[in-house]
């Protein structure tokens, strides 16, 4: 036993711990995927997609401010309809890309969590001129 | 574009900025060469005083340099010379002074000038100091102002090939601006103004709140500077007490600007908490957690010996993590299709260049002294101090590991995607992304690191350093520990009557973090006996536990007062367990939810804010008492053109115990933007109306008549101004299911050509009615289209006109009248002539007489009830006869235009989130003794110096 210190126990000990850890964290990473694969994955995934801007977008607070539905088309072309239960985002309409996390229910996406990506309004590239030149 | 000279440039002030910063950048390796001599010949003294001198001057150089141009920059920006891109970028002619600071810090540049700056201030008064750590430290972070300084220079190496971005770059030559037409025009700074700060910047805490980080950022890397120094002098253990005070001073400040951070999302970001485990957030707690495991291995290494390389690379970990947060938030690697401004810039192989160097001068300067470092002969005992610390120095760097592995997924994907170039394989298969619920995760494995630092915290306070006698004072730690363990388990039992802990864990960290806080105090009291100046690290201990009970208390017990089952009630079956977290709030209708009946009860518009009231009653049991009654004034901030809504704002309700939170999570089109409420109008199915005043008209089974027509109208969007010509109608409506109510529609003409038709509703029959410039020419009868008849009358006397009595009845020698602006040196006298129809009631007419410049004018005046015009065209003064012109228009002309749309949307509510966050303040006061403690260390161990 000579030359093994506590310290190298203790490190074998944490790097064990760590092992388990991260094994067990990296199940809770989501994957990417689309429509058609979360259809038969069944578990949470993140979508990317864009807007489907000719479909309905439903967000009628005076029936249900927890309710926002919305189409979505992911990268294989594929349109489906995600249910979003909270109100809608500002700007939503200028969305470029839209990542939505959740699971698939019947025809359904139920999103969990929705990520815009907006074109800043901070950062185009524009020189607003004065309006009364 | 060459043959332009341009009109109103400041070209000297950029020239002259950058000019510094290719001077502070010289002098930086002037300094860092210098001092590096002035090390390494530290055996003949003179020699190395003259290099000594030469790194001051260039340090001093590199500092003084560094923030004339700062000055610059911020004479540019306080003088609005938008032909520099910076300047346009950040600032604009409404922005308030104060956030002129902000908008310095908003851009990349202005970042890493703050940074350079605190660097520099922490240089000088190391130099000012003077100790023998000055040249080997300086030398270190002269190098590292150096690397800073080159990030915004901004010079060509080749043409291709540049260094830095500089904040001094003019618009009209920066990426995509400079083919723009506005260029072409020499005096084209006449034409252009800057896009301001981001309106989510303009708050408080943005002032204050990155300079506090960055001189956080900053102050990690002296301790790192002092490990470097350590080892290059071979002093290898002198340079443990030196770092001590600036290593606390680091955590300390860190900290707070990391606290900070939370602070303003917590009151201007609308997520409704202050840490969410974002990866910016993330970025900079873990330079900090590594810096407390150092400063743990450092108070190791002082007392026994131990641990002096783990407080090297402790510090230098920290330092370096300090470099790949910079790396991580600026090169856009974690927004992965996001175009972040630093990628455009292409300073990514810089920052990667920064750490890889730093990380190679670490590694190597181990290795070369690793086998030199003294290490005592024995081991450090389970029963010692300085084991736990270790222990407890090693969890923390996991927990920042852990951290670091999850906000480190996008590189991942980056470094797989890098390799499959390599072998040409497609990797995005294997791409992670982030957890579905980041807090969740992040939670579930800290959770059980906190628990383990709650009980080592107590535990650690209560064993020595070097523990030689342990058989005589075990009896008294186990009495200690035992006394702190049951005074927790009392007082966990009773906490957990308040905190909702749900899962075994969770008790397990309430009692950890009891434990901390108790056991610390005890330890104050039997130990310390309660000197504070010794007291240092049990308030930081004790402000550790009482942040966990804040986070718990806060997190676990968090409730949405804004979920209304209640008003869900036969939409949904009862098995819908959605977490209702937003309620439906319709102006003045009081709505029951989470024991308060909250109503909205107004919104009104201040500058660029609109804020919202919202009245909280809370019930007693019997739901009809109300126990108490407060207002929460969330608000919405709007853009400077006032067209668009940019950032709903939060209002909070503070208690000792507790806060009460709000937003606005959805608000009517009018409130969002000019577009949304215009595109909502153009939805609506208007037809018009002709409406005779007093007359009824019927639309799908509902009735409305015009009560009055109003010349002077308000409405709650309209700004009446002098020279507008406006109209507005009071328009009853009513079905036959008794709903009744009124609305005020406005039209107005501004400056002669803008049209603005202001519309308004009754709710109850869902009705929308909006008014017509058609409807201004009916309102205002053309005179060319009527015959006035003409009486002669004095003041007094009573005329009839068709079957109105008219009489005459003074004179206002100071009229108002909506189409009067009176002038310096006017005439103006009106007539009041009050006209009695046969039925209904007197309407007084006031018609003026004017006399401007020599001339006569006349201003009629028109009574829209009545369809009467009437004019006083002149008067004749030695008879004091006034002629009198009286016209009636046409019954059929007043049909007046109006536009209803049935089936309307309502516009009067919002959609409000309102949470109670108990014990939150246990959170603040947590964060606020852990970096006071670290402070009050630091003051102590600089007195004691």
């Amino acid at each position: 036993m000579k030359g093994i210190k506590k310290i190298h126990i203790i490190s074998l000990v944490m790097i064990t711990a760590a092992v388990v850890l991260l094994l067990s964290a990296s199940k809770d990473m989501s994957t990417y995927a689309t429509f058609a694969e979360a259809d038969s994955s069944g578990s949470a995934v993140k979508v990317v997609g864009t807007l489907a801007k000719d479909k309905e977008m439903v967000y009628d607070p005076a029936v249900d401010p927890n309710y926002f539905s919305f189409f979505i088309k992911d990268a294989a072309g594929i349109e489906r309809k995600v249910v979003l239960n909270d109100a809608k985002p500002q700007d939503f309409e200028l969305s470029e890309q839209i990542v939505v996390t959740g699971k698939m229910q019947g025809n359904d996406f139920i999103a969990s969590n929705l990520l815009m990506k907006c074109p800043s309004k901070y950062k185009d590239q524009e020189v607003s001129v004065r309006s009364d030149i | 574009m060459q043959d332009i000279t341009y009109i109103g440039e400041h070209l000297f002030h950029g020239q002259f900025g950058h000019f510094l910063l290719i001077l502070a950048f010289a002098s930086a390796i002037f300094s860092a060469v210098s001092y590096y001599f002035a090390t390494s010949s530290s055996g003949v003294v003179s020699e190395s005083n003259t290099w000594r001198n030469l790194g001051r001057v260039g340090f001093s150089l590199t500092s003084l340099a560094s923030i004339g141009s700062i000055g610059m920059i911020f004479y540019i920006m306080i003088n609005h010379f938008y032909e520099y891109e910076y300047v346009w970028s950040h600032v604009s002619e409404q922005l308030p002074f104060k956030y002129i600071f902000t908008a310095f810090w908003e851009g990349q540049q202005g970042s890493f000038l703050l940074w350079i700056f605190w660097h520099s201030i922490l240089g000088l008064i190391i130099m000012w100091r003077g100790s023998k750590w000055e040249a080997p430290t300086l030398a270190v972070l002269a190098i590292v102002q150096a690397f800073l300084i080159s990030m915004i220079l901004g010079i060509y190496l080749t043409e291709e090939f540049r260094l830095g971005v500089t904040p001094f770059a003019l618009l009209r030559e920066s990426e995509g601006m400079s083919g723009l037409p506005v260029f072409a025009n020499a005096n084209y700074l006449e034409l252009i103004e800057g896009k301001g700060l981001n309106p989510l910047l303009q708050n408080y805490w943005m002032i204050i709140h990155p300079p506090t980080l960055f001189l956080g950022f900053a102050s990690v890397t002296i301790p790192f500077c002092y490990a470097v120094a350590g080892f290059w002098t071979r002093d290898y253990s002198g340079w443990l007490k030196a770092v001590m005070p600036w290593a606390l001073f680091s955590g300390a400040i860190l900290g707070t600007g990391i606290v900070m951070g939370g602070a303003w999302a917590y009151e201007a970001l609308s997520f409704g908490g202050y840490w969410a485990w974002d990866p910016v957030e993330n970025a900079s707690l873990v330079p900090w957690l590594i810096l407390i495991a150092g400063i743990h291995m450092n108070l190791v290494a002082r007392r026994t010996g131990h641990s002096i390389k783990g407080t090297y690379i402790f510090y230098s970990l920290s330092f370096l993590f300090v470099l790949y947060s910079t790396f991580l938030t600026r090169s856009g690697i974690l927004g992965d299709s996001s175009v972040h401004a630093f990628t455009e810039m292409g300073l990514e192989w810089q920052l990667v260049l920064f750490m890889v160097a730093f990380a190679i001068l670490t590694i190597a300067q181990y290795f070369k002294h690793r086998v030199a470092v003294p290490v005592p002969e024995k081991e450090e005992a389970f029963n010692s101090r300085e084991f736990w610390m270790f222990i407890g120095s090693l969890v923390l760097l996991f927990s920042a590991g852990l951290i670091t592995f999850t906000t480190s997924l996008p590189v991942f994907n980056k470094l797989m995607d890098a390799y499959g170039s390599l072998v040409g394989q497609d990797m995005s298969s294997y791409h992670k992304a982030s957890p579905e619920d980041p807090i969740a995760h992040y939670n579930r494995f800290q959770l059980w690191i906190a628990v383990f630092i709650g009980f080592l915290s107590g535990l650690a306070q209560y064993l020595y350093y070097k523990e030689k006698k342990w058989d005589q004072r075990k009896t008294q730690f186990w009495k200690n520990i035992g006394i702190s363990a049951i005074l927790s388990v009392v007082l966990t039992v009773v906490l957990s009557l308040w905190i909702d802990a749900s899962h075994y864990s969770y008790y397990l960290l309430l009692f950890s973090a009891v434990f901390g806080v108790v056991a610390n105090t005890q330890y104050l009291i039997t130990f310390l006996k309660l000197k504070m100046k010794a007291s240092a690290a049990v308030l930081s201990h004790v402000g550790f536990g009482l942040m966990i009970l804040g986070v718990m208390a806060s997190g676990l017990n968090k409730s949405y007062i804004s979920n209304n089952s209640f008003a869900m009630r036969g939409i949904f079956a009862p098995s819908d367990d959605r977490l209702h977290q937003n309620v439906y709030l319709v102006k003045g209708e009081p709505m029951f939810m989470g024991g308060y009946l909250a109503t909205y009860v107004s919104d009104t518009m201040i500058d660029h804010n609109r804020s919202y009231r919202i009245k909280f009653d809370k019930l007693a049991e019997d739901q009809k008492t109300v126990e108490e009654s407060f207002e929460l004034e969330p608000y919405l901030t709007y853009n400077m053109e006032k067209t668009e809504m940019v950032n709903p704002n939060p209002s909070t309700r503070r208690y000792v115990h507790k806060d009460i939170f709000s937003h606005i999570v959805a608000a009517p089109p009018k409130h969002i933007s000019v577009e949304a409420a215009r595109s909502e109008d153009d939805s609506l199915d208007y037809r018009t109306y002709y409406m005779i005043p007093g007359d009824t008209i019927n639309i799908q089974g509902a009735s409305f008549k015009i009560n009055n027509i109003i010349l002077d109208p308000t409405h709650p969007e309209y700004t009446a101004e002098a020279d507008d010509l406006a109209y507005g109608l009071e328009i009853m409506g009513w079905d036959s299911a008794g709903s009744t109510g009124a609305a005020n529609p406005v039209l107005a003409i501004k400056q002669q050509r803008y049209i603005y038709s202001f519309y308004d509703n009754i709710y109850r029959l869902g009705a929308r009615i909006r008014l017509t410039e058609e409807g201004l020419s009916k309102i205002y009868p053309d005179d060319r289209l009527l015959s006035y008849e003409t009486y002669q009358q004095k003041l007094g006397d009573v005329f009839y006109f068709e079957d109105y009595k008219i009489t005459v009845d003074g004179f206002d020698r100071d009229p108002a009248h909506p189409s009067y602006l009176p002038k310096e040196g006017d005439i103006a006298v009106a007539v009041q002539l009050k006209i009695e129809p046969p039925t209904g009631a007197p309407v007084v007419a006031r018609p003026i007489f004017l006399i401007r410049d020599n001339r006569t004018f006349v201003i009629k005046d028109y009574a829209p009830s009545l369809g009467i015009s009437t004019r006083f065209s002149s008067v004749d003064p030695t008879s004091e006869r006034l002629e009198l012109q009286i016209a009636k228009s046409d019954k059929n002309a007043i049909q007046i235009p109006v536009e209803i749309a049935m089936d309307a949307p309502r516009d009067d509510y919002i959609v409000l989130e309102a949470i109670e966050f108990p014990g939150i303040n246990f959170f603040w006061l947590g964060c606020i003794l852990m970096m006071g403690g670290m402070l009050l260390g630091m003051a102590r161990r600089l007195r004691l110096a």
